[in-house]
């Protein structure tokens, strides 16, 4: 997609959303400074390993049409039969537009669900509208954003049952949506979130998201978010958090789908005792290329963070993994955990991990630690002996290896979806003996 | 507290030791750089026209190069007109032909230096080619590795002598076009040392270079080639000490190490440039391309270095692991103290099948010190079997300083296993405490767990640089208490 492509959709447009002039000149800012350095290439450090020209040279629709009822009530069906509960609350979005009918808005006390284009512009949160230095992709969704989710809760304010959101992609190729998710927690609030990615018939597009997330002192956050995408999407995220005073966030990232995936984690951890985890599995292969990319500052003294990702890729799979840890001046008694775990399955995988400290506090525990291997063939031999075939004793293995990140989902439920998905896209899933 | 202030306050008022200027008549080529000042060079140094074009190739490429941003360090941009790329001791024009002819001055400054030049080489076994700015001046027992076969001498010698050999291992490993200081020291490289071990040769000495950066205004190209051919070894030691001046100084080196077929080259560095003031002024620029290949199967190259000085360090050494069964090792400690920045580690490339490397490295900061490890490890298809061992450490002494771990590990080879440790803290009060409570002073107590820190980096020195390395750093680091 040239830039006068671009400018041409993005000209039409702004003219399409019914906003304020403010609202106007923000999102013509951002287009500027996304049009002014384009897409980054692989000669950006940021960008090294993984290379967007599939993207930018896709022929895209940034302004995908809503859905149709037909499209519509085919979800309806799709997710009643993956056995999405209706009760829960949720917010569905077919190809980034949202969709009311098959949503529930309603939640436990002091949270608030809504769709952010329903929301009037005074009742946005002010980090809604922050800039993103250093996010090329994040700065295109600052511009082309139309729709997205809003999640707040008030002090004190708790979730009794995960809130849910679904992205879905209809099966139309060739669009390309740019949701926003902005999540505010007051003091004290505790929320669990659950974001479904998922294909309704497997196509080609492009889903470009920005998750905003600010916590108030005390304020605990579980987020986990399943890509179960089609291995043709193309999907880019930027998750940004704020943590203040002892604030927690937890996350789980699994990403088994997309054709190329690329997630950038932005935490920040402001507060004296902010806590952040991040835990991820993915799994890479057939083409498939999935990078994570984290920035952890560690700006208050007694903050704690740990980051746990690992990778299992297979064949022409790539797996990309950067994490960076930023440890600020004067921000004493840090304990900062870092691990990259990989397994190459087959000849022609390959892994680029890079996880980088940088210090500037003396009073610190930083530690990180990367691995990179294929199957053990004493363990192998082991279950062989044992009379296991030979694929059996192989995914047995892997299921064993990706199982260590699924221990650490808290929900019973979500951790059987996401095992069985796992097992399912694992080279000889059907059979695998890891389901449990 | 008060003691602790105390011995921070001593520690950076430490003087460097060896700051002093010696007083020699230098015979200077005018600051400045384009064609007609490297067809100077080429030759001043009477050097056949293959080397001539060789600069001039490089100098070429140079010019549409830009220096590298991506480093961990901050300095004010080299004038590179500014700097004079030759300068050569008076006494050149008739060369010493023994150390009984070399200018007094001069051996009085490896006096200061505590390295007796003839003494020191005979006492400890070691053949020196001491560098002296730009041009060797005295070698020594060069009949003692004739009679092995093993060739030791200066670059400019060898160009003369072995032009064969030079010509076809010359850039081999460190193409000129490799990056922007390789392109200019192949430009402009006044001297270095120049090794060659002949097949089956176990070289009967450790050799051992000292460099030393005096006259003012000189950049310092030093380029060294070492070949050690089938079935030989070899052990190289290189020693650095400048005097104290206020200007920066540019230090662009290059050394290449080729091992053929199950060769063994150990190459160690004590470098102690001087590191500018407490007030972070002054200090050498070490901007250093260091790598070896290991081209022949069952090879071995060994790269353990001390990083103690020089105001910025900017340095790789790396290994090319091209041969089956192959083996590369790097072992570094590298401090930053005061307004020191360094920006160091390594590059392991595997190529061959079941190739093998280790990577130990152990930073220490101090002060407003700036401490980067960057390092990669990159497995090729084509490695089978490949295995990667990497361990990095950082200790902090103070929270001014900085310590920066920046691996880059890419595996494309999946029978290839790649481990990567890292941690970073500074001295736990625990440990400080239990040696205090047996008797031990702070400083001792520090000193003790800082070499305890260091050990496995040490214990791979040669036996009288572990020494030396041992009290470098208890001085560097005196009292440095965080």
């Amino acid at each position: 997609m040239n830039t006068e492509a671009l400018s041409r959709q993005f000209a039409a447009e702004l003219d399409r959303l019914p906003r304020s002039a403010e609202a106007a000149a923000r999102r013509a800012a951002a287009f500027e400074a996304f049009s002014a350095a384009g897409f980054p290439t692989r000669r950006d450090e940021q960008w090294r390993y993984t290379d967007l020209k599939p993207i930018s040279t896709a022929e895209l629709d940034f302004a995908p049409p809503p859905p149709s009822t037909e499209l519509v009530s085919r979800v309806a069906e799709s997710l009643d039969q993956a056995g999405f509960d209706e009760a829960t609350s949720r917010l569905v979005f077919i190809d980034g537009c949202y969709c009311d009918t098959l949503s529930r808005t309603t939640a436990a006390a002091g949270i608030s669900l809504a769709s952010l284009a329903s929301c009037s512009e005074a009742d946005l949160p002010v980090h809604a509208h922050a800039p993103f230095d250093g996010h090329p992709l994040a700065t295109l969704n600052a511009a082309f954003a139309r729709d997205g989710a809003l999640i707040a809760a008030e002090d004190g304010a708790r979730t009794t049952a995960p809130i849910e959101l679904v992205f879905v992609a209809g099966g139309r190729s060739g669009l390309a949506a740019h949701p926003r998710i902005v999540i505010d927690l007051g003091q004290g609030a505790e929320v669990t979130l659950i974001q479904h990615l998922l294909d309704l018939e497997p196509g080609r597009g492009w889903f470009n998201a920005v998750t905003e997330i600010v916590q108030a002192p005390g304020s605990h956050l579980t987020l986990y978010r399943l890509q179960d995408h089609g291995t043709r999407q193309f999907h880019t995220a930027l998750m940004r958090a704020e943590l203040a005073e002892d604030a927690k966030l937890n996350c789980g990232y699994f990403d088994l789908g997309g054709r190329l995936v690329r997630n950038d984690f932005d935490v920040r951890l402001a507060g004296p005792g902010a806590e952040a985890d991040l835990n991820g599995l993915f799994l890479a292969s057939s083409g498939q290329h999935t990078d994570n990319h984290i920035r952890m500052d560690h700006i208050a003294p007694r903050t704690r963070s740990a980051e746990s990702f690992r990778g299992i890729i297979g064949d022409r799979g790539h797996g990309v993994f950067n994490g960076k840890v930023v440890v600020h001046r004067d921000a004493q008694h840090i304990d900062a955990r870092q691990s990259s775990d990989n397994l190459l399955l087959a000849d022609n995988a390959e892994i680029d991990t890079k996880p980088e400290l940088e210090i500037y506090a003396d009073d610190v525990k930083c530690s990180h630690g990367a691995t990179i291997g294929e199957l053990d063939d004493d363990q192998l031999f082991y279950l062989r002996a044992r009379g296991l075939a030979d694929e059996e004793a192989r995914n047995l293995l892997t299921f064993a290896f990706a199982n260590t990140v699924l221990e650490r989902v808290a929900l019973p439920e979500l951790r059987e979806l996401v095992a069985a998905r796992v097992a399912a896209r694992l080279p000889n899933g059907a059979t695998a003996g890891g389901t449990r | 507290m008060a003691t602790e202030q105390k011995e921070i306050t001593d520690l950076v008022k430490r003087k460097y030791e060896h700051g002093f200027v010696t007083d020699i008549e230098q015979e200077f080529v005018p600051p400045g750089l384009d064609e007609d000042v490297i067809r100077l060079i080429s030759q001043k140094k009477g050097e056949p026209e293959f080397m001539t074009e060789w600069r001039l190739k490089a100098y070429r490429h140079w010019l549409t190069m830009k220096e590298p941003d991506w480093a961990h360090v901050r300095f004010n941009p080299i004038d590179y007109q500014a700097i004079s790329y030759y300068a050569a001791p008076k006494s050149q024009e008739d060369a010493p032909k023994s150390l009984d002819e070399v200018d007094p001055k001069l051996l009085e400054t490896y006096d200061k230096l505590g390295i007796p030049l003839h003494e020191r080489a005979r006492l400890a076994g070691v053949a020196v080619d001491a560098v002296f700015d730009s041009v060797s001046v005295a070698t020594t027992f060069k009949e003692k590795l004739a009679e092995a076969g093993v060739i030791f001498c200066s670059f400019s010698d060898a160009v003369k002598s072995h032009p064969e050999l030079v010509r076809k291992y010359l850039g081999s490993v460190v193409p000129h076009r490799d990056n922007f200081y390789a392109a200019l020291n192949s430009a402009v490289f006044s001297d270095g040392s120049f090794v060659y071990v002949p097949k089956g040769v176990r070289c009967p000495m450790e050799l051992s270079t000292y460099f030393r950066i005096n006259a003012a205004n000189t950049g310092q190209f030093e380029r060294t080639l070492i070949v050690a051919d089938e079935g030989s070894h070899v052990s190289y030691l290189e020693g650095c000490t400048a005097p104290m001046r206020d200007e920066n100084q540019l230090h662009a080196a290059v050394v290449e190490l080729v091992a053929l077929e199950g060769a063994e080259i150990k190459y160690s560095t004590v470098q102690n440039w001087y590191p500018g003031d407490e007030q972070g002024v002054g200090g050498i620029y070490n901007f250093v391309t260091k790598r070896g290949e290991c081209r022949g199967a069952n090879s071995k190259i060994s790269w353990t270095q001390v990083e103690t000085g020089s105001a910025i360090t900017w340095k790789y050494p790396s290994c090319v692991l091209r041969g089956e069964n192959s083996v590369g090792e790097f072992y570094s400690v590298a401090v930053a103290n005061n307004y020191q920045q360094a920006d160091t580690g390594t590059k392991m490339v595997h190529i061959g099948a079941n190739t093998r490397s280790t990577i130990i490295s152990k930073g220490i900061s101090a002060g407003h010190g700036q401490n980067a490890y960057r390092g990669l490890v990159r497995v090729l298809p084509t490695a089978r079997g490949a295995r990667n061992y990497t361990q990095c450490d950082s200790l902090l002494l103070g929270d001014k300083c900085g310590a920066h771990t920046f691996p880059y590990i890419e595996s494309r080879q999946r029978s290839a296993r790649v481990e990567h440790e890292a941690t970073t803290s500074k001295i736990s009060e625990d440990q400080l405490f239990y040696c205090r409570q047996r008797g031990l002073s702070e400083e001792d107590a520090v000193n003790m767990i800082v070499n305890g820190f260091c050990r496995e980096v040490f214990k791979e020195l040669p036996m009288e640089f572990a020494v030396e390395a041992q009290n470098l750093m208890n001085v560097t680091l005196e009292g440095a208490v965080g």
